[in-house]
């Protein structure tokens, strides 16, 4: 039997630049950039940091702030897609995520992990406090499950920066095989300061501003916030007259295993991801209408996602947009390519390329053209959206205009 | 005796569009325009050249244009006959 066809029936956004997918788009496309002096460290620091404002979500704050944002999310996706209430409450979640609520949450206030960390030998974990409910990765995806009441299947996947498409590819494969009709996966991470420390000890975090593909960029900024889209199975979609976004036309995940933190130079892994997207989409490097690249500002990835395009896409990387919206809202982790997938629907709605702030002077070493300036309008049918992360972790996946 | 000539094309014009196009039967409408149950023009050529070749029919080029739903296609195939 083939494939079961997949296609976008709802979806939702929290970010620094807007709490909703529409807020964060018209955001975006106005050019508003999320950064600011970054808040709540357990250290001084004079950096900058994408962080949400106003995000206090009442009735959950015995929830960690990244479950907070997933179960926010998943909440809001669902509602967009208008369910009915038996489909809903049986639906799998996906939750993609860096930290999960482990490093982001509750553990990192406790006296335990204070104790911890100082190096006391004999440490009892209390059963009653938080230390134990945020102890384990898992506990983003069952704090869904848990608040929202469901009854399906709740699953982690903890893949960091590419997180957020290997949820979407994963879930996308339980409707393809005809494991369920609907899918709720994307991604959600919060502000991390180990994340935020981590990339500062890397060298690897702009000193203010995020300039994705620019020769003067310095590094990423760190962010958080979360994306869910629900997929859906198309027949189940256009039998219920659903309103349909888009077609999730193919995916594509890699893991070149290359090292803990540096990018395959070559971006070995990066074109594997987007040779197999394209792949199982049928669609040659020429159709693709723009590409919503991983973008992070950082030297090293920049350069290797500009290789790795320029060596799928041949001579069309010259001609294809690409453009990354981390400049605007920075570096979500684990919720980024959920991000990145929601943005790219929309641009497939309004027909527009979002632009990459900041980015003054393309680096003339890259044979891509990046989009900067304010975006572009532009004839969508295919985009493309990359995903890239420590360890090696690659997706990427593809999203068709529907008519 | 037309009639149920050309129900029983229906259904095997449904089942081919089914089948190429990765759709359940029952959400092929046969009044709808094809984009709507997401059927592309791509796809549409698919399955023209799909029904044709299991038909054993000829679908004419200048009429493909015209085909904006799976009863138009039926019309056309009917038409040729």
């Amino acid at each position: 039997m083939k494939r079961a066809r997949v296609v976008v029936t709802g979806f939702s956004a929290l970010t620094c630049i807007g709490l909703s997918a529409r807020k964060m788009w018209q955001a975006l496309i106005s050019g508003r950039c999320g950064a600011s002096p970054v808040e709540g460290l357990p250290f001084e620091s004079s950096g900058v940091a994408c962080q949400i404002k106003g995000f206090e979500p009442d009735g959950i704050e015995e929830f960690d702030r990244a479950s907070q944002l997933a179960i926010c999310g998943v909440r809001d996706a669902l509602e967009d897609a208008k369910l009915d209430r038996d489909t809903a409450l049986k639906v799998p979640v996906l939750v993609g995520t860096t930290m999960s609520g482990f490093f982001a949450g509750a553990l990192a206030r406790t006296s335990t992990t204070a104790a911890m960390l100082s190096g006391e030998s004999a440490v009892t974990m209390p059963t009653s406090d938080n230390s134990v409910r945020y102890g384990y990765c898992s506990s983003i995806s069952e704090a869904v499950i848990n608040h929202l009441g469901l009854s399906g299947v709740g699953i982690t996947v903890p893949t960091a920066c590419s997180a957020g498409n290997y949820a979407i590819a994963i879930g996308a494969q339980y409707i393809e095989r005809r494991s369920c009709e609907v899918v709720v996966c994307g991604g959600a991470d919060a502000f991390s300061p180990i994340a935020f420390a981590g990339f500062s000890r890397l060298k690897a975090m702009a000193a203010e501003i995020c300039r994705p593909f620019d020769q003067d960029r310095d590094g990423l900024l760190v962010s958080e916030g979360s994306a869910f889209l629900v997929l859906e199975n198309i027949s189940s979609a256009v039998k219920r007259g659903a309103h349909i976004y888009a077609e999730l036309a193919g995916y594509g995940m890699s893991c070149d295993g290359y090292h803990i933190t540096a990018p395959h130079p070559k971006g070995a892994g990066a074109q594997l991801a987007m040779e197999r997207t394209l792949k199982q989409a049928g669609v040659r490097p020429e159709e693709v209408d723009y590409i919503c690249a991983h973008g992070t500002g950082t030297f090293a990835n920049d350069r290797m996602e500009a290789e790795a395009i320029q060596t799928v896409f041949g001579g069309a990387a010259c001609t294809v947009p690409v453009s990354s919206i981390k400049s605007s809202l920075g570096h979500a982790m684990g919720a980024a390519s959920a991000i990145e997938a929601v943005v790219c629907i929309l641009a497939l709605q309004h027909q527009f390329v979002p632009p990459t702030l900041h980015c003054r002077y393309p680096d003339p070493e890259f044979a891509i053209r990046v989009v900067c300036g304010t975006g572009e309008p532009a004839e969508l049918t295919y985009v493309l959206s990359n995903a890239f992360a420590f360890g090696g972790n690659n997706a990427a996946i593809l999203l068709k205009r529907w008519s | 005796m037309e009639t149920l000539k050309s129900d029983a094309l229906r259904e095997q014009v449904i089942d081919i569009t089914a089948k190429i196009t990765s759709l359940s039967r029952e959400v092929i409408n046969v009044d709808v325009p094809l984009s709507k149950i997401g059927i592309d023009s791509l796809m549409a050529l698919s399955v023209v050249a799909a029904i044709e070749k299991q038909l054993k029919v000829n679908i004419p080029e200048k009429r493909l244009r015209g085909i904006k739903t799976i009863n138009d296609l039926v019309a056309v195939i009917t038409d040729g006959k």
